[in-house]
């Protein structure tokens, strides 16, 4: 029965994160359960996790609404994220070893490979892996909510690669984090992976921001950028 | 808390409250592990009592989470660790430092008056050991002091203080005196001090230390040798001391690579 739950939760999570139910899109647990081709009672449980999670809104007359994206939730989600990367990667720092190291290295070749081969599909799991192994050292409660936060964060990554174009140059920015994220954790400076952590998340949270809202105040994720890096426009794209 | 301030709530008038609390101490000093899963007439017999005023206990402290029903109607204490109580702790210090850090600048007069009122409450209903009432007005307070952050943020501090409710319910009277209470206050006077003076930077310090002091104590009696090293690093964070030498730090450069 518990189990069900988790396959269904787990089936519309990933449904909603790869947008084949689309952000503000209108559902009934009819039309969902017809869909997901589930029944209706542990779907019930199921949609009560995602809203915890902030995937599903529920609506007044019963029916459910797939969260829309907003710029509101692109900064909540940046604050949240700067903060608690930073505090992970601070506590993973001077747990790794040189085999954790020699990971690292290992996860950031295999994202070469495939971004030299334009494989942006396969590149997802040594970059989940990479993030992944980063934060690992902060205990489970903080890595949960990492893992939820990044989640929800890769409904708004496919945004800021829509255009072809785009992901090559985006990417050779996130390699050259990467690379230093990997520097400071092999040099055990746990501030300048923190540096290095905050930068990337507050980059791509601003280009995705402009892409939504290009008027929308985002001095909340540069005061952040200026509070773990020392500098708050470091990352202006206008600049 | 005094005997008499006891008697004028009602604790000590019966067995039911002192069993509430006998129970609950019995569970925060590791007497009865989570590992046991005794049935309601062992855990009578255990604690030498009759079943009737054991039910209406195991109830309210199972609200309280402090209890786990089994599916077999088996009961379990609920396992508080130091370790969990120290990575609840550093979630919250983080994210609720940075909602503090968005909220000050923005509190007006009206709010800063509402926090007064806020903390006068709490003052008065810990005097008087009302401990629900002292909750209400505790979350109310540090809830108008993160009001500004986005949504997922503050709904992700509730959760955390839920979380942490039984922590807090199981260790509000272990060692407690006025002593414990009045430092607690203090804590408060000096947080809205800072957000008064629209002091967002030294409100978050003060904060974070605020929920460091009793995430120590609460890891102190659970585990001595617990060495809340993570804690640590997180008020190093806090305090901006991690970062000083961050513009030190070479780093490669964005338009290089490309």
């Amino acid at each position: 029965m518990t189990a069900t739950v988790g396959l269904i939760s787990d089936r519309l999570r990933s449904a909603i994160l790869t947008g084949d139910l689309e952000p503000g899109e209108y559902a009934t647990q009819m039309s969902l359960a017809e869909r997901l081709g589930v029944s209706r009672t542990p779907l019930r449980e199921a949609l009560r996790m995602l809203e915890l999670e902030g995937l599903v809104l529920r609506e007044s007359n019963g029916r459910f609404r797939i969260s829309p994206l907003s710029i509101q939730t692109v900064v909540d989600l940046a604050v949240m994220r700067i903060n608690v990367e930073a505090l992970a990667v601070s506590l993973t720092v001077p747990r790794f070893g040189n085999a954790d190291h020699a990971r690292l290295e290992g996860c950031l070749a295999q994202i070469d490979r495939y971004a030299a081969v334009d494989d942006w599909v396969g590149l997802e799991a040594p970059h989940r892996e990479f993030h992944q192994m980063i934060v690992s050292g902060a205990g489970e409660r903080v890595t949960t909510l990492l893992a939820q936060l990044w989640d929800h964060a890769s409904r708004y990554r496919s945004i800021a690669f829509q255009r072809a174009a785009d992901s090559h140059e985006v990417w050779e920015i996130t390699r050259t984090e990467h690379r230093g994220i990997v520097d400071a954790f092999e040099a055990y400076d746990a501030a300048a992976a923190a540096g290095w952590i905050v930068t990337q998340v507050a980059r791509t949270a601003l280009v995705v921001a402009e892409r939504i809202d290009p008027t929308h105040p985002v001095t909340r994720v540069h005061d952040l950028v200026e509070r773990f890096t020392g500098s708050p426009d470091l990352f202006r794209t206008d600049s | 808390m005094t005997s008499t301030q006891s008697n004028r709530n009602g604790r000590g008038r019966g067995s039911v409250a002192e069993l509430r609390d006998r129970l609950r101490q019995a569970i925060v000093s590791g007497e009865i592990p989570a590992s046991a899963t005794p049935t309601q007439a062992e855990l009578a017999a255990a604690l030498g009592v009759s079943r009737t005023p054991l039910r209406e206990v195991l109830r309210m402290l199972e609200q309280e989470n402090l209890i786990i029903r089994e599916p077999n109607g088996r009961f379990r204490a609920a396992g508080l660790s130091a370790d969990e109580i120290e990575q609840l702790g550093i979630l919250r210090i983080t994210l609720e430092a940075a909602a503090v850090r968005i909220t000050v600048p923005e509190l007006t007069n009206a709010d800063h008056a509402a926090l007064e009122g806020m903390l006068a409450e709490a003052v008065r209903l810990a005097e008087m050991g009302e401990w629900d009432g002292f909750e209400d007005a505790h979350q109310r307070f540090h809830s108008l002091l993160t009001r500004e952050a986005g949504p997922m943020h503050t709904e992700q501090l509730g959760r955390l203080w839920e979380q942490e409710t039984r922590y807090r319910r199981a260790f509000e009277r272990v060692g407690d005196d006025e002593g414990r209470v009045a430092a607690n206050m203090q804590e408060h006077r000096a947080l809205l001090d800072a957000a008064e003076a629209r002091d967002a930077e030294a409100a978050a310090w003060l904060l974070a230390q605020h929920h460091a002091r009793a995430v120590r104590e609460i890891g102190q009696h659970l585990d001595p040798d617990h060495s809340m090293q993570r804690l640590e690093v997180t008020l190093a964070i806090e305090s901006g001391r991690q970062h000083t030498d961050l513009r030190a730090v070479p780093r490669p450069n964005p338009e290089k690579a490309e």
